[in-house]
């Protein structure tokens, strides 16, 4: 090699290594000390081995003012590129806190524009891992619409390849709304989001709220549902972040990973104790789940948020399904605002990437309150019935007992659309509990009978024998088959065997207005 | 492994989806999950250690547990629900456990246990069997 070459050489692998430092030595040092791995270190553990290729680490920022000219920014504070996940490819974006506090500036934002082009040319997943102190405040409105390219490539983006969003560091102001976005947010101990801070909120309201209570993972889970998954640290995010790909298909044209479909499934005798004879006692259906698919594998997205409706994905015989199932144990397993969003959210993701859902019923109905008609619970509800009734996936219902009223139709009941209705033998379908029911229809009566108390019980067992079993709704063809619990697994899936090129043809449309 | 995307074959996905993603996630307990003992899939801390599958070393803050998370209202707890209380089974001076069950409501003619967010002491218990509750409710406090 001639000398002249050899330097060239040299000059590359030192250009390279000074900008893979980021912001040096000492900000990664101190990334590592405040608890986080760095942006690079993320990708790392996220990607196969040797799979990552970056694009655009020469990329320069062109703001002039405000001290910014001629300042070195590597990668412009962000790391993109592309790489792969269990030998299937992804595309990446990693904001680098290191470098100018991770804020996002035009260039920056582009870049992560541009990955996202990839990613819909391409057919495989987005993953943003952010970590950024906000806008750049010198470059002005440039900054935003660097923000304001990566929003609309969201959009354009969404139904079409799973993006996923980890928060591991701060994400504030504008910042936040692309990972709302998105359709899976991870969010770490470390990080917070919000639209407003705690500074802007004192000022304008007065109210005192330390940044972790306003924004970090309890309040972005319990409380406010935006987080789907949250994470002591970095790693765990990471491991999530490849655990749910490996539930997903990479586009909306491809079916999801079918692993290995093991032997025939046996009857599973414990199953026919699981649901407790006496109706007013409460159990937790994740055990229910936990037994049905396959390893005991139950991804539970969102599990600290509306726990009266649990939803996440497992796999049955090898094929990926989405589980939506009411909680009994929490609100009665009734219904409510936060539920029906949800479980709404929920359908939707899996309808738009191929993956049958599977619905297990207990619900007493709809949750009753002023503060719940109040919020809207018609508008929200409606959400469900509208996301089951436009899902074209394989949809196959289990009642395990009770199927009460509106709740009942809600569950994704044969009406709104279910291919495969199952009921367990205690399964209870009615429009009302038997008490209300006698209530309505024989208010008259009692009112004028004089011993109230045997009349009442009388009618009330008369009405529990003849609607509160599943046979009813059996002959009337609302319920497929009345199966034993024990061979629930065998039954659901041979019906995802049968199912599975289930074709569904709906009306041309510009799209249906799911009422938000 | 094949280059094109979506090309590998599908058993090589699965060999790689159980091993390299499952593996890890290898469930004993049926109903262990990752939020129960997310530690068990994080790896052992060290400067150099890289023969543990991880292709970083992972540093040791990075790893260090914290207490979890309390938020000023947790002290509170309220009922989920508008019911009849039947059974209390705490008293001011207990120690209580996050999710521990620590009242139950009737309500939806069903049975709801009620219980505490975090870890703590009851300060004051608020109601008695019998009692009727509306929505969020105050039922006990935890000091």
């Amino acid at each position: 090699m001639e000398a002249a070459t050899r330097e060239r050489m040299r000059e590359l692998t030192r250009a390279k290594e000074r900008l893979q430092l980021g912001g040096g030595a000492e900000r990664l040092e101190k990334q590592h000390s405040s608890g986080k791995l760095t942006a690079r270190e993320r990708l790392a553990l996220l990607l196969d081995r040797k799979s990552f290729r970056e694009s655009g680490l020469f990329a320069k920022h062109n703001a002039r003012l405000f001290g910014m000219d001629g300042k070195e920014l590597p990668a412009d504070g962000v790391v993109t590129g592309r790489g792969r996940v269990a030998g299937r490819l992804v595309h990446v974006a990693s904001q680098d806190f290191t470098v100018a506090g991770g804020s996002a500036g035009e260039v920056h934002g582009s870049k992560i524009a541009d990955t996202m082009k990839g990613s819909l040319k391409t057919g495989s997943p987005f993953i943003f891992i952010n970590d950024s102190g906000g806008a750049r405040v010198q470059e002005g409105v440039a900054s935003l619409a660097g923000y304001a390219r990566i929003f609309y490539q969201n959009v354009m983006l969404s139904g079409v390849v799973p993006q996923i969003s980890l928060i591991c560091g701060p994400c504030a102001g504008g910042a936040a709304y692309s990972p709302a976005l998105t359709d899976f947010i991870i969010q770490t101990r470390d990080a917070q989001m919000f639209i407003t801070g705690p500074s802007v909120i004192k000022q304008v309201t007065g109210e005192i709220v330390s940044s972790e209570d306003l924004g970090g993972p309890r309040a972005q889970m319990n409380k406010s549902g935006v987080a789907h998954f949250v994470t002591e640290n970095d790693v765990e995010a990471v491991k999530i972040c490849q655990r749910l790909l490996s539930f997903l298909p990479s586009n909306n044209l491809e079916e999801a990973p079918r692993l290995d479909a093991g032997g025939t499934p046996r009857d599973d005798d414990d199953l026919n104790d699981m649901v407790p004879a006496d109706p007013k006692s409460g159990y937790d259906v994740k055990k229910i789940i936990a037994r049905v698919v396959d390893r005991s594998d139950f991804l539970e997205v969102q599990a600290d948020f509306a726990r009266n409706l649990v939803v996440g994905f497992a796999r049955i015989r090898g094929r990926s399904v989405g589980v939506i199932a009411n909680q009994p144990a929490v609100l009665a397993g009734a219904l409510d605002i936060d539920g029906s969003d949800k479980g709404a959210r929920f359908v939707r993701f899996c309808n738009a990437f191929n993956i049958p859902l599977i619905t297990f019923v207990d619900i007493p109905g709809f949750l009753p309150g002023v503060d719940q008609e109040y919020g809207g619970i018609i508008r929200h509800g409606a959400k469900l019935l509208f996301a089951y009734s436009a899902a074209t996936v394989p949809k196959i219902t289990v009642i395990l007992r009770k199927a009460y009223g509106g709740g009942y139709i809600a569950m994704c009941s044969k009406e709104l659309g279910a291919d495969c209705t199952l009921a367990w033998p205690a399964a209870e379908i009615a429009v009302m509990g038997a008490e209300s029911a006698v209530e309505v229809l024989y208010h008259r009566e009692l009112a004028a009978a004089q011993d109230n108390g045997s009349r009442r019980r009388e009618l009330v067992q008369q009405f529990s024998d003849t609607f509160a079993t599943p046979y009813v709704a059996a002959g009337l063809r609302l319920v497929d088959d009345i199966i034993e619990p024990a061979e629930t697994r065998a039954q659901l899936a041979e019906a995802l065997e049968a199912l599975a090129n289930k074709r569904d043809w709906r009306p041309q449309k510009k799209h249906g207005l799911i009422p938000l | 492994m094949t280059a094109a995307a979506g090309a590998a074959p599908a058993g090589a996905w699965a060999r790689q989806g159980r091993h390299a993603i499952q593996g890890s996630h290898e469930l004993a307990d049926p109903l262990a999950r990752w939020v129960l003992e997310p530690a068990r899939h994080a790896p052992e801390a060290g400067p150099t250690k890289r023969d543990d599958g991880l292709p970083i070393a992972i540093p040791e803050p990075v790893l260090h547990r914290r207490p979890p998370q309390r938020l000023p209202e947790d002290t509170l707890c309220r009922s989920p629900i508008a019911g009849v209380v039947i059974a209390v089974m705490v008293a001011a001076g207990q120690e209580v456990k996050c999710r521990q069950p620590a009242l139950v409501i009737e309500a939806m003619k069903m049975e709801n246990q009620v219980s505490p967010e975090v870890d703590g002491v009851v300060k004051t218990v608020c109601v008695a069997p019998g009692d009727a509750v509306k929505a969020g409710q105050v039922l006990f406090e935890l000091a």
